[in-house]
Formats: structure tokens, sequence, C-alpha cells
């Protein structure tokens, strides 16, 4: 009787364990948190920072094996533009830099020597660096990822006012997922690294007498 | 005696879940060591190395990052980056190293500012992959100073991603994936800092 007993109770508190573990995975999966910058300077943004210029994006990759050319680049700064917008700002691309430059020269400059290839009219430029692109597909199993540095610069301060960088992937498995992804798996990657970084930008309403 | 069903299918539950969450491996020094690179100038100043991590380096710091021990950018990773910097510079010959801080002439000042996988980026906030690999990417501030002066020599974030050739994820390799992908791209990401200063301080 009391081994009888002694199992029903162990049985009950495995069950609540497992109870609590699963509960508790499942609020972490469901809770959004809020993704922090690399960097942010909060008062260069109230000082304000429009109108932001999306610069030519600088392809920095030490293997360009995955092709990304100026329709991918179009694609990602068109993103970049709408998304701005939705958080208030005014952003307009830029389609060259002051002088012609190579993409290892770019990438090596500082905030400082980037700003004397930005425009001079402009308060801030945003540049966006491509640091590695994946095209993957595996009988029934298909993936693009893209990982990029986002910077914007304040022109007058010659600094460094934002930064955040990410991987965005898109992808499916399976005959017919894998088939679908397939399609759009470019564009689901750039929506998906713009969707994973703009959540840390600042949006306008919310920076105190923002101009 | 019979087994019972919820019992054993409990312990079952409870193995797969100490697999997935639990077994994770520290990374592993000698694979932040970049092999096969060279550079083309050689100072005599000694240099000595600091490698910090930033706040921010993991971008939801209230979430529980995946397999925490390799993905938390903590002192002990930070340690395990700075040496492997010490070993990487000693063998390319950039530098003479310092035996200590006080002994140097020049300060290589590292950050680590953000480090994290592709799905951590997405799976946090929606789940737009369907087919999950190791893609990550790490962003390092390097600086580098005169002791004496303090004066800037060069200063530059570096951004490494291994998306390019990030592996897939196989069934009970996960953790695995997760730390070759963070060992190949730091290994990367030390390269590019130091052929970066190379070419920063040619002309000196």
């Amino acid at each position: 009787m009391n081994i009888k007993k002694s199992v029903l109770q162990n049985r009950s508190i495995i069950q609540t364990v497992i109870m609590v573990i699963m509960t508790s995975l499942m609020a972490t999966g469901c809770v959004t948190i809020q993704r922090k910058p690399i960097a942010v300077d909060v008062n260069a943004f109230e000082r304000g920072i429009e109108p932001i210029m999306i610069m030519p994006i600088v392809d920095v990759r030490a293997d360009k094996s995955v092709s990304f050319d100026k329709d991918d680049s179009d694609k990602l700064r068109s993103l970049v533009i709408k998304r701005l917008q939705g958080l208030g700002y005014s952003a307009q691309s830029c389609d060259s830099w002051k002088s012609s430059v190579s993409p290892q020269q770019l990438s090596d400059m500082n905030e400082k020597e980037l700003c004397r290839l930005l425009p001079p009219n402009a308060k801030s430029a945003m540049i966006i660096s491509v640091d590695g692109l994946r095209d993957s597909y595996k009988v029934l199993v298909t993936s693009f990822s893209i990982s990029a540095t986002f910077t914007v610069i304040d022109i007058s301060g010659q600094k460094e006012i934002w930064k955040d960088a990410a991987v965005g992937e898109h992808g499916g498995g399976g005959v017919l997922d894998a088939a679908v992804a397939q399609i759009g798996k470019r564009s689901g990657a750039y929506n998906a690294l713009v969707d994973t970084v703009f959540p840390s930008f600042p949006k306008k309403s919310s920076i105190p007498g923002a101009r | 005696m019979k087994q019972s069903p919820l019992t054993l299918s409990s312990a079952l539950l409870c193995a797969l879940l100490l697999l997935v969450i639990g077994c994770s491996h520290p990374p592993r020094r000698e694979k932040f060591v970049p092999s096969r690179f060279s550079v083309d100038v050689h100072h005599p100043e000694r240099l000595s190395v600091s490698v910090t991590s930033s706040p921010n380096a993991f971008p939801y710091p209230t979430a529980k990052p995946r397999g925490d021990e390799v993905f938390t950018p903590d002192s002990k990773f930070a340690e395990i980056y700075r040496e492997a910097i010490v070993d990487a510079i000693r063998s390319c010959q950039l530098y003479a190293i310092a035996d200590d801080h006080h002994a140097a002439d020049v300060i290589l000042d590292v950050t680590i500012r953000r480090m994290s996988d592709s799905s951590q980026s997405t799976g946090v906030t929606q789940g737009t992959s369907g087919a999950p690999s190791a893609a990550a990417l790490i962003v390092t501030e390097w600086s580098l100073k005169r002791k004496i002066t303090g004066e800037v020599i060069c200063h530059k974030d570096i951004t490494t991603s291994n998306a390019h050739d990030a592996p897939d994820y196989i069934l009970g390799g996960m953790i695995t994936a997760q730390r070759n992908a963070i060992e190949g791209m730091a290994a990367t990401n030390i390269r590019q800092g130091i052929e970066w200063i190379a070419r920063r301080t040619t002309s000196r």
C-alpha cells in the first residue's frame, strides 16, 4: 500500500517538474525582447539626424562566390528606406561616394575618413557592409543567409551614432516548403535581416526634442 | 515488476532536454588561432593585448542564449580570445609580445561588441528560417595605442560572419555545429584584425 502511495507521489512530482519546465520554455519562446544595438548616441538623435543618406552597399566579403548585384543592393536599400520612414525619419539613397574607392579601402576606414566621402548636404549617412552571403540548396532543404553591419554616421560630428549587425536567413525544408522558399529566398533573407536589425533603431517619436 | 510508461517517458524527456540545453561544449583556444596567414610588416616594439566584452555583446541581454557557454562572451571567453590574439601575433611576428602590461610600448585593446548566431537574431522575434544553420557573426573593436603618450595609432571595428560557409545543423550535431561556427568565426576575426593593423602600420 505504502509502495503504491510513494509511486503515485513520485509521479505527481515528475509531472509537476515537467509542467514547470515546459511552461518556462514556452514563456521564453513567446516573449518578444527589445533588441539592443551595438552602439547608440541618443544625444545625436536629439540634435536631428535627417535626412539620412543611404550610401551604396559595401561588399566586404572575402568569398564572393555568391552573387550580390545592383538589384540586390537596391532591394536591400529600399527595404531600409521604408523601415526608416516607418520609424518617422526621412531617408533617401545616395548612389555614389565623393571619390572612387575600393570596398577594401572603405572597409579599412574609420568614421573620420569615411566622412570625407559622404555628401556634405546630409546630416547623417547610413553605411551598410555586407560581410557574408550563403546560398544553399540540398535536396529537400534550401536556405539563403546574409550577414551585414549597419552604421549611421553623424557627418558634422564625424562619429558613429548607431550601429547594429545581424544575420538574416530564409529557407524551407520538405518538398513543398523548399520549392516555395527557393523562389523568394533572397528577398526573404533581406526582409529577415531588416526585421532583425531595425527594432534596435530609436523611433523618432521616442526621442525627446527630436527635430 | 512493471515499469511505469509515464516514468520512462519522463526520464527520456529529461534526458533529451539535458542533451539540448546542458551539454554545450566550451570553445577551444587552439581553434581560435588563425592558420595559414602572414603579414609583410614586423615592428620591434613590445605589445600588450587586452580583451573585454561589451554589455551589449549579446543583442537580447535578458534572454538566455542557447548553448550559453558558447554564446555568452564572458570573461573566460574574452581570455581565450586574448590568448589566441597573442598566439597569432607571436606567430606572424607583427609585434614582439611584452611579458607584462608594464613592459609594453604599444597596447592593443579589443572589445567584443556583438556576438550572435542567426537563431538568436531571428528566432527571438520571429521565426523566418525554415532551415536553420549555424550562421553567426562577431563584431570586435580594435584600438592600437602608444602606451606612454596614449596616442591612438589606429582604431576600427572588425565584423566577421561565417554566413558563407556555415554548416547546416544535423540531427544531434546542433551544439557542435554552433561551437565550430563560433571558433571558425573567431579565428577569421582575429586574422582580419591583425591584417588590418599590418596594413595601417606599414607606412610608419
